[in-house]
């Protein structure tokens, strides 16, 4: 199949028609945006002060941690975490279906709901989760409303959203290794924890790094559940990236500053992406 | 045969804890839509309460929450026909065909999921407005169809990388046309697949909040930005409704799961083992 056919473009075309339509005058909008100015002396009317500005701006500083963190942590540990429940829920076989219904439950429910749950959770004055704390004789918690856990629990919502993606994907492809690997396995003495680390995982290295992306990418575009929660508050300790542009497009009006963000943020995504794409590419040959 | 043991009651421990966190705020969703509106609020929280189904008939007698219902799956379904009807075969041509440019068209298409929506949303909502799309069921798919691609293309791509060529070359001999072989062939047997993404991309538009709130306001309410807007006010919320809304909006998400739920876990699984 592998002639020379005019086919595939044919496959193609409809594809890259959809994406230039769309996202062409966006990306021409947001650099025009960006770097246009009519009181520049160079040739092209074009400026770094925005630019400039902002990467000198120690908000801004704060902004790139917060999502450095939220990314960081939230991916590791539901990944972690996925891994994790998936070998356990593999490992028993009582009720085995009830875990798993319960533990992909998140998932069904829409993200700006159960992020209002959470933040009635999370309210130190009538919350659930502070009345437990006092019942088990526990002092009640700031939660969300101090500025130096306020992350560190935004943090654990998006864990609390994701892991059930990843544990997800992890647990189908831990069902298509064959059982008499298991068993070979298990006859020479090695225990499942090793089999685990040694044998499932390597066999499974693609879908664990296409579940650590595409988990990567929700961590890194968390938007929903940090505007229901705190809104980038306290002061702005969970103010991300993707925050302060939202804030900054619909509610300061400064469309050139989102349009800087949004710069910075689609060549982290293009150098993040080609480096995927790259390391899948290899897997496959 | 001790070690064993040890290990299992351990598995059933992680397990039973990590349970409780994950579905400790669904359970307290639950409770809050049996409340009515004193007790939702009440301090300290109740967990013991008379039940009333009261919250639910409220919705369920809600047109607004029927309307929203209604552009929630307008949408869902006109955007992921659209996607995977372009998706499906660029994601065969990736998989069969080598030509100068698709790996960066691929790679492309997969930093388009990573792309915040805000970064594009001001130009789209401009473009929009000029073409007379905002507001318009056919404006919000067009942007739910960027939220799915990714996933659509990637995993197919994996998935048809895993069926044999054979079959396609046989029906090349015999004559069929490519594109019949693509209908006739590829599409029953990669079936599982397709179904996962479906299932994937149905989910990704049904939640999706930020796309609905910029490109839609009147005509074109999706039910998260329908639940947003109607219970919750600018100085309280009410809980009970919210709740209750919100567990029922759950129900297409699982009555899918529910249909699907074998292929669903055939289909993550073949195209996984092989990424």
């Amino acid at each position: 199949m592998k002639n020379k056919t005019y086919f595939p473009i044919i496959l193609t075309i409809p594809v890259v028609i959809f994406l230039l339509a769309l996202l062409i005058y966006p990306l021409i909008y947001t650099f025009t945006l960006a770097f246009y100015d009519e009181a520049s002396d160079n040739f092209i009317p074009f400026s770094l002060n925005v630019f400039n500005n902002l990467i000198q701006e120690e908000r801004f500083l704060k902004n790139v941690y917060h999502t450095i963190f939220l990314t960081f942590f939230s991916t590791s540990i539901s990944f972690l975490l996925g891994i994790i429940l998936a070998y356990c829920l593999d490992q028993i076989k009582i009720a085995r279906s009830f875990f798993l219904v319960i533990l992909i439950s998140p998932l069904a429910i829409m993200p700006v709901v159960s992020a209002l749950t959470w933040r009635t959770m999370f309210n130190p004055l009538y919350g659930i989760l502070n009345s437990i704390l006092k019942f088990f004789g526990f002092e009640g918690m700031e939660w969300v409303t101090d500025t130096s856990s306020a992350l560190t629990w935004i943090t654990v919502v998006d864990i609390w959203q994701w892991t059930p993606f990843c544990l997800l994907l992890i647990y189908a492809g831990l069902k298509t290794i064959p059982v008499d690997i298991k068993e070979s396995a298990s006859i020479d003495g090695i225990n499942s924890f090793k089999e685990l680390i040694y044998i499932s995982l390597p066999i499974l290295f693609n879908l664990l790094l296409i579940t650590l992306i595409f988990r990567f990418m929700e961590a890194f575009k968390a938007f929903d559940s940090i505007m229901v929660i705190t809104q980038g508050g306290p002061g702005n300790a969970t103010e991300t990236m993707v925050i302060r542009s939202y804030y900054t497009a619909f509610r300061w009006y400064k469309p050139e500053i989102t349009s800087v963000i949004g710069i910075f943020i689609l060549i982290f995504t293009i150098l993040c992406t080609r480096w995927a794409g790259t390391k899948i590419g290899e897997q496959e040959n | 045969m001790k070690y064993l043991n040890i290990n299992k009651i351990i598995c059933y421990f992680i397990l039973i804890i990590s349970s409780i966190f994950f579905i400790l705020p669904i359970l307290w969703m639950f409770l809050q839509s049996f409340k009515n509106a004193k007790d939702t609020i009440a301090i300290p929280p109740k967990i013991f309460f008379s039940p009333t189904f009261s919250n639910y008939l409220k919705v369920l007698k809600n047109d607004y929450f029927w309307e929203a219902t209604f552009d929630s799956v307008i949408v869902s379904l006109m955007s992921v026909s659209v996607a995977l009807a372009i998706g499906i075969p660029f994601a065969y041509a990736l998989a069969r065909f080598n030509f100068r440019g698709k790996n960066e068209i691929a790679h492309f298409i997969l930093s388009t999921k990573m792309l915040p929506g805000i970064v594009i949303a001001i130009p789209l909502v401009q473009t929009f407005n000029y073409i007379n799309l905002l507001d318009t069921h056919i404006g919000v798919s067009i942007a739910h169809i960027l939220l799915m691609l990714a996933v659509i293309v990637w995993v197919m791509r994996a998935f048809l990388q895993n069926l044999p060529i054979d079959l396609e070359e046989a029906a090349l001999l015999d004559g069929a046309s490519r594109l019949r072989i693509i209908w006739s062939v590829i599409l029953p047997i990669a079936r599982p697949g397709i179904v996962t993404v479906t299932a994937l991309s149905f989910l990704f538009s049904w939640n999706d909040l930020f796309f609905g709130l910029t490109l839609g306001s009147f005509d074109v309410v999706p039910l998260p930005i329908y639940l947003t807007t109607e219970y919750i006010g600018y100085l309280a919320v009410n809980w009970g409704e919210l709740s209750a809304a919100g567990l029922l909006s759950t129900f297409p998400i699982i009555i899918i799961v529910i249909l699907l739920r074998d292929n669903l876990i055939r289909g993550l699984s073949l195209g996984a083992i092989k990424g």
